[in-house]
Formats: structure tokens, sequence, C-alpha cells
């Protein structure tokens, strides 16, 4: 079990949260399994961690680590044979395990909202795009339909979208890959959602439009104070627009820390490993990158100790048999590592 | 130093269908009139955007395409005016690397089945002398000889790249073009596979024309960039120069937009406007002039020649 | 759920495979198991109800044996069948394969004269090459062998099409394959599948349109015994003799069912893998 407040202490915050009151996404123990022919699948094995309202989360790591069907499970859309077995999600007080389809629906869109890899699949081709942003409002308040769209073509102009008014009415296909996104998160924020989750939302796109997209997302969190819990793989884009950094592997989380912590300070050897794999810009040339021996264990037959002691250049005996909880290695700064209960013991 | 593969001028345009009769003139110049050389031994490095022309001109240097105009020269040869059969002996001494692992091997073919195909296309093995150098690639690429009898799905991505880059290896090739590599791959195995791209160059000396959109895969592995806008080449320099003193707008925007390992660095950066999408560059004149910050009246009608600004550090800008 | 499919799919590929190879059996063994030489008339034994021990399922107008006339008859059901979806697959393939990796007008060309052929229902074709040829086994199998490959050569063009785009192909051309070799290597292989997919599909149809050329008096001449013509026959002396008919037309059904089968199944296991992978 693990301890359980990960806030953050970050100084560098824009938006100041007040002293500790109710956190507005706590994730408690969560282990979600999928049920497969060939064995059980433990996708997400004791995951806990909570986003304050107005902070920008990042949830990081590779493919397999399970951050994509965390984020499933926080909006309930895990598919069959997955299933939450263990584990309590509360969101603004609720707890959102126990709702009803109709009442988690409810909940998606208007609290909560996604913004997800691919605009084009997102969006409907054969409306209107300004047409799909007012139907988020339509949906969930009681605007009526020309409130409705008139408040679409107000957000798509927030986006950034020329002539907003006249570009409401051109459908998705019309737009490019950039511009999509910037539609998509208009349809996101058009109830003014206090979370927006985003899934690799610039994976995919040219890297000067990338920028772009971050800049719109923390302008969104400045003027609208939503927070926003940003998944990627990309730890670079990660650290450039998150407050606080959380390293999911294999199925859990192995560090946990305000952003500058973990970038100047990276606890476990696995987020070490993964920062040091990236190639660097700029700098003395190295010939060869530290890149990680091995692969990703299989999620179907985790190793009995930590799991990512069979590539670990620290391992030692005790790693391969017992599994590290997460220990405090600093303010606010948590590690998935037998280093560190060293450490402070 | 030597030169190993020249290019001249070369063009590649696309028309806007494929009926004729449909053809209204309108043509998209994938590439325009690039023009650089690579040393032997060497990695080149072409980044760029999407659009840009990079994949389109490598395929070309390995006359997968053909060109619309222009020249390729490799070892001092002509490899735009060679015969169907000279081709042939060119596709020994330069190959190629894709992108997609989960594509570019087929699943109805064991590994065994498909590492045979140079040695048996051009004679180089057969039997057991062939079995050996087969399983002696497969270990130097970190994969075991016992891959031979499997097939491609039961390998992960960064495995099958790994077979990819065995495969091209197996004509012992004088120059590989690897397009986009890693892009598919993980960080920390990207990390490993440009490792090992890395080894073999050094054990196996060829020359590598290194085309990527990850600015620090390009940086990371090059010794000369290019960077291609649109289809054509807007800057050229060696490493260093092109990290600490890029002259192209375009350069220096992709440079601070590649996301640095440092909190807080959103918002300090020079955005660019628009997208390559939806502005079309004005006929006639600089193809960056709609999203470029320092443009001026000049650029809208003029084509800014690529011109050396230094050693080795070529710009098309009129005002770098 | 899967679990589900994949069981239900290999229990329908079973039946099917099984209730195939049982008629296939049949046709082969056929001199050995039929109890009488269906060609012997006993007028005598005119009319004879089914259940008694001599003729099991009764006799015909002229007193053949029933039984012996529909074992026999399955050869000639799958030997058509067989001939001419043969044919059909070396014609429709190999235009289809052209037309896909050349492309351009000899894709044009080859396509528009399939696309022709395939206008015409298969009945129209038969009348014309059965008026051409005669009553014949020949006749039946160049008219369905015809009317049939268009629509290979449609499959395996689009398979081809899309097949050639593949980074694996492009692969084997940057490796300096000439273009026999791609074709052996990289696009055949991947188009098998296919091909055995619709093979079975269009053997059930053969079965179906012998019966019914057969039925429409085009198919092989009385008094060789074929399901078709046993149909037609047995429609004349309906009142006097309903089991020729009725046995005919279940066999048929029989026959073409498991064809049907063996196809759905094999559609099933062989299509979604191969195409996964390819993803």
């Amino acid at each position: 079990m693990d301890p359980l407040p990960l806030t953050s202490h970050d100084a560098d915050k824009k938006h100041p949260t007040e002293e500790r009151i109710e956190p507005l996404l706590q994730v408690k123990n969560l282990h979600a399994y999928f049920f497969m022919e060939t064995g059980v699948l433990k996708a997400v094995d004791g995951v806990s961690f909570e986003v304050q309202p107005g902070e920008i989360v990042g949830l990081a790591g590779e493919s397999g680590c399970g951050k994509s069907v965390t984020m499933k499970c926080l909006l309930r859309l895990l598919p069959h044979p997955g299933r939450i077995v263990e584990g309590e999600i509360r969101f603004d007080g609720q707890d959102l395990l126990s709702l009803s389809p109709g009442e988690m629906r409810q909940v998606r869109g208007k609290h909560m909202s996604i913004v997800l890899q691919d605009a084009m699949g997102a969006l409907n081709p054969v409306i209107t795009v300004g047409e799909q942003v007012a139907d988020v409002r339509l949906a969930h308040t009681t605007d009526s339909r020309k409130g409705a769209w008139e408040k679409a073509i107000e957000l798509l102009g927030n986006m950034g979208i020329p002539s907003a008014e006249e570009r409401a009415q051109y459908y998705a296909h019309e737009f490019s890959g950039g511009m999509q996104q910037r539609v998509v998160i208009a349809a996101a924020l058009a109830c003014s959602p206090a979370l927006i989750i985003a899934d690799e939302p610039t994976t995919g796109l040219d890297v000067t439009i990338q920028s772009q997209i971050l800049s719109l997302l923390l302008e969104t969190r400045e003027q609208m104070g939503s927070a926003i819990l940003y998944i990627s793989h990309d730890l670079a884009t990660v650290v450039n627009i998150c407050d606080r950094i959380i390293i999911m592997y294999a199925g859990e989380i192995v560090e946990s820390a305000p952003t500058r912590e973990i970038i100047t300070d990276p606890q476990h050897p696995y987020t070490q490993a993964l920062i040091d794999s990236i190639p660097p810009l700029g700098g003395i040339p190295r010939e060869f990158l530290r890149a990680i021996p091995g692969f990703p264990p299989n999620p179907v037959d985790l190793p009995p100790g930590c799991h990512f002691a069979p590539r670990c250049p620290h391992a030692q005996e005790k790693c391969l048999t017992r599994r590290p909880g997460l220990v405090n290695c600093g303010p606010g700064h948590y590690a998935r590592c037998f280093l560190y209960e060293e450490k402070t013991n | 130093m030597t030169t190993l593969v020249e290019i001249k001028n070369l063009t590649k345009h696309f028309a806007a269908s494929r009926l004729w009769i449909l053809r209204t003139g309108q043509v998209t110049k994938a590439v325009d009139d690039v023009s650089f050389s690579i040393q032997e031994g060497e990695t080149f490095g072409l980044v760029g955007e999407s659009g840009c022309g990079k994949t389109t001109t490598g395929r070309l240097v390995l006359r997968l395409i053909e060109p619309t105009s222009g020249k390729v020269f490799f070892e001092g040869q002509e490899v735009t005016a060679l015969s169907p059969s000279e081709i042939h002996e060119y596709r020994k001494k330069a190959q190629i690397i894709f992108q997609n692992p989960f594509s570019s091997l087929n699943p109805r073919r064991s590994i065994e089945d498909i590492l045979s195909d140079g040695y048996e296309i051009y004679d180089l093995a057969k039997g057991t002398e062939r079995q050996d150098r087969m399983a002696a690639l497969l270990e130097k690429v970190g994969l075991g000889a016992d891959a031979l009898g499997r097939y491609p799905h039961q390998f992960s991505g960064g495995q099958r790249q790994r077979i990819v880059i065995a495969r091209a290896l197996t004509v012992d090739p004088r120059f590989i073009v690897a397009d986009e590599p890693t892009s598919a791959l993980d960080v920390s195995i990207q990390a490993q596979v440009l490792n090992l791209l890395r080894e073999l160059q050094r054990d196996f000396r060829f020359t590598m024309l290194l085309i990527s959109h990850d600015l620090r895969v390009i940086y990371h592995m090059s010794d000369h960039i290019g960077v291609m806008y649109l289809g054509r080449l807007v800057e050229l320099a060696e490493k260093r120069d092109f990290y600490s003193r890029p002259l192209h707008p375009y350069t220096q925007a992709l440079i601070s937009s590649a996301p640095a390992m440092e909190p807080g660095q959103m918002g300090k950066k020079a955005s660019l406007k628009g997208e390559v999408w939806n502005r079309m560059p004005p006929p006639g004149g600089c193809v960056f002039y709609p999203r470029c910050p320092i443009a001026t009246a000049a650029c809208e009608t003029t084509l800014p020649p690529f011109e050396a600004k230094g050693k080795n550090h070529w710009v098309a800008c009129l005002h770098a | 759920m899967k679990l589900i499919r994949r069981l239900r799919t290999n229990a329908l590929a079973f039946i099917g495979a099984l209730a195939v190879l049982g008629v296939l059996l049949m046709a082969m063994a056929a001199p050995v198991i039929a109890p009488h030489d269906p060609l012997e008339a006993e007028t005598s034994d005119r009319f004879l109800p089914p259940g008694n021990s001599k003729y099991l399922l009764g006799t015909d107008f002229l007193g053949r044996d029933v039984l012996s006339r529909i074992i026999f008859g399955s050869r000639i059901s799958l030997l058509i069948a067989g001939l001419s979806v043969g044919a059909a697959i070396v014609l429709g393939v190999t235009s289809g394969v052209i037309a896909g990796f050349f492309g351009g007008w000899v894709d044009t060309v080859i396509m528009r004269i399939s696309d022709v052929i395939f206008a015409i229902p298969t009945l129209m074709t038969a009348l014309g090459v059965v008026g051409l040829l005669g009553r014949s086994m020949n006749a039946v199998v160049v008219a369905l062998a015809v009317s049939y490959s268009p629509l290979f050569a449609r499959v395996c063009r689009s398979a081809v099409v899309s097949i050639r785009e593949m980074g694996f192909v492009e692969a084997s051309r940057a490796i300096g394959a000439s273009r026999a070799r791609i074709l052996a290597k990289d696009i055949i292989p991947n188009i098998l599948p296919l091909i055995m997919v619709q093979a079975t599909t269009s053997l059930s149809w053969a079965i179906l349109a012998e019966a019914s050329l057969g039925f429409l008096g085009m198919s092989v001449e009385p008094p060789t015994p074929s399901w078709g013509t046993m149909l037609t026959t047995g429609r004349e002396y309906f009142y006097s003799g309903p089991t020729v008919p009725l046995f005919a037309g279940l066999m048929t059904l029989i026959a073409v069912y498991a064809f049907n089968l063996l196809g759905d199944g094999l559609r099933d296991l062989l299509d979604p893998r191969a195409w996964e992978q390819l993803n």
C-alpha cells in the first residue's frame, strides 16, 4: 500500500492553490486487469495519485506502462476484457466507480473532458466543427441552439482559429491536423470542465505546431483554471508544460515529483535512465546514448519483485523478490525503490 | 574526405491527378531544386516537418522513385542515368531502412527467408556459409540465431527494426538511407537502436543519410545537417554550427520549438504563426514567406538563392 | 468473446470440412459403394417407394436405383464444380494479378473486360456456351469457368493493389528483387488465403449452378446421372415418384451448404489474422 497524498509544492506554478483543500481528482490503489485467454494482463497494478484544482499533472511512461489504461479507468471507458478489480476514484468528492452509466455521462464532457491523439478520428466527418462544439453545450447546459452556436464560435476563436464565424461552418477534413486538434480542445472546453484529460494530444503533429498547442493548453489553465492531466510518452513535452510529473513503468508509479525536482534530481533508476536515453540537443556531442538494456516485462507475466529490477543497474538481490513501496525522498518527491528506503532509514 | 553521394538540382513534381484528362497543370513540388553532397563515412541528417520532401529525397537518391529533373551521383557515377541492369548493381551498394517496423517485413515469410533475399539475388553465399553469415548478422544486431525460424509477428517493434537493419546489411552496402528508423519506437528502445546504428556504422563502415522529423535524433547522430521546408533545402551546416548559429528563421523556429528538458520554457519561445497546410507559398517567392517572422516585401517575389554564408554553412534566405 | 468466436468458427469449418470430405469420398468411392449400376433400368421395378431392401431410396421412372444415381451424380457435380472453379482460378487470378501489379492501361483493359463478363448472368453465359458447344460436361465447365473468373480477377486485383503499397514490397524492390521475385515471394503468398476462401464459395455456387443448368436441360445428356438432370426428370414424374427430385435436391442442398460452411469457417480463420498481422 502506498502513502497517499502526492501533492506538489511547486513554487513556479502561476496559479497558486490555497491551503490543502479537497483534491479535484483522487485515485487510490487502482488495479485494472485484462482477463484474456492467455492469462491475466495486469495493466494497472496499484496506482494512486491526486490532481489539485488548476494543477497540470503529467503522467509519463513508455508504451505498455499503463498510463492510457489509467486514463480509461478514470473515464470508465475500459474496454472488455478489462475490469477495475480494486481501487477508488474520487472526482470532486464523488465516487466515480459507483455512478450509473447515465450519471457518468453527466460527468464526461461537462466536468471532465478529454483530448485524444487522433483529432481526425475524434471529429465527426459529416457534421460541421461548429456544430460539434455546440453539441457539447447542448448536451450539458440549458443553452438554446443559438446560444450554443455563438458560444461555439467564441470557443473556436479563443483557440486561435482565424475567422471563427466562417470556419465554424467547415467540416473536419477541411482543417489541418493542428487546427483539428484546436477544434477538439474547443469542444473539450465547451462547458468549462474542472479537469481536462489529454492523452498524447500533440503526438504526430509537427513540432512547430506542437508548441502552439502546448501554449494553448497553458493559456487554458491560466484563463479557465482547469486542471490538466497530461498523458504522454514524450518526456520533453511533459516537462515543458506540467507542474508535477508522475512516471509509470509496467503498471505502477515509480516516481512522482514536481517537474523541476524530477529533472534536476531524478531518484528512480528508471527515470534516470529514461532521461539519459533522450538524445541531447546542443551541448557536448556524445557518441552513444545511455540505453536501458532489455525490454519492458510482459504484463501477463510480471516479475515477482520490483518490475524494473531485471533491467536496473543498481538491482540487489532483494529487488528481485520483494516489491518496494513508494518512499518519500524529498519535498513532494516519491520513488518506488529500495535505494531510498535505505537512505531515509 | 571524399564525396560519396552528390545531389544536384534534384526535383520531383507530382501532378494533382493521375488521370491525364483531369490534370489542371497544378503540381505538388515535393522536392524542388535540392543540391547537397554527402562525404564518405559520415552521417548526413535531413530534417524537416511533414510535407517538406525529406522522405521523397531519400527515395530519389536510391532511385526508388524517378526524379522529374536533376542528377544524383554515387561514387562519381551518375545514378540518374543508369540502365536497369546497372541499377541492379547500385542496389547492392545503396540500401534503405524504413520507418515502420510493422509493415516492412512480410508477415508470411520467416526471418530466414527474408534475410536470404540479398544473398540469393546477388549470389553472395549459399548453403552453410549463408546460414553462418545470417546468424552472425543477427548476433551483431542483438538478436539470436534462433530468430531465423520465427515470423515477424513474434517480435516487438524494436526487435523488428533490428531485423530490418540486418536485412540492409546482408549485401554489405556502402551507403544506407535510414528513413525515420526510430520514429515508431519508444524512447528507450530508440536509444538502443540509435546506439546500434552508430556501432554498426563503425564496424561495417557505411555512409548514412538519416532522415527524421525529430531534431534531437538528427542532432545527436549527424555530422552535417540539412533542413528542408516545403520541398526546398533552406539550410545546411555542420552539427555545431547548426545549433550555435542557425541562420534561417525556420531553423531557428525548429530549434526553439523542440521541447527542451527544462521546465517552464513554454511561452518564452517564438512560436511560428500558422501551419504548412493552409498557407500555400506564393509562386516565385520564398517558400517560407507566409510564416516567416522577418519576411519583407522582397521575400514574396524573390526566390532566395542557396548560398554559402560561412565555412560549410549554406542558407537560402535574403536576410540571413 | 474471442474464444467463443474461435470455437464457433472452428466448429463451422470443422463441420463444413467433414461434410465436404464426406461428399468427396462418396464421389470417389461411387463404384464401390453404389448398390446398383446407375444406368441399369429394370422396367418392372419402376417408381418403387424408398425403404425396400433392394432399392434403398426407391427407383425412378425407368426403374433405375435412385441411391446409386445420386451417388454417381455426385461425381458429375463435383467434377464439374472442381474443373470449372479450377479453370476460373487460373484465368481469374492470373488476369487479376497482372491487372493489379502492372496497373495503367493493362489494368483498365482487363478490368473492363471482366466487368462485361461479370455483368452477364451465369445462366445466360451458359446458354451461349451450350448453344456453341452442345450439351456436354465440357460446355458446362467452360460456361462456369468464364462466369466465375471475373470474381477471382476482381478480388485478386484489389488485394494486389493494396499489398503493392505495403512496406515490405518496397523493401524487396530496394534490395534489388526482380518483379517476378516480388510476385512470387511477397504478393502471391499474401493473396492465397483470399483465393482459398473465394474458391470454396465458388465451389458451392458451381454445384448449385450445375444443378440449375441440369434442371434447364443444359447440362449432361441423359442417361448420365447428375443432380440437376435428376431434378428435371424428377419434376416430370413428381406425382408418381417424388423421391427422385426430393433426394437430388436434398443432396444438392447438403453439398452446397457444406462448401459454404467450409468457406465461412476458412474466412474467419484466415483473413482477420492475416490482415491483423499486416497492420
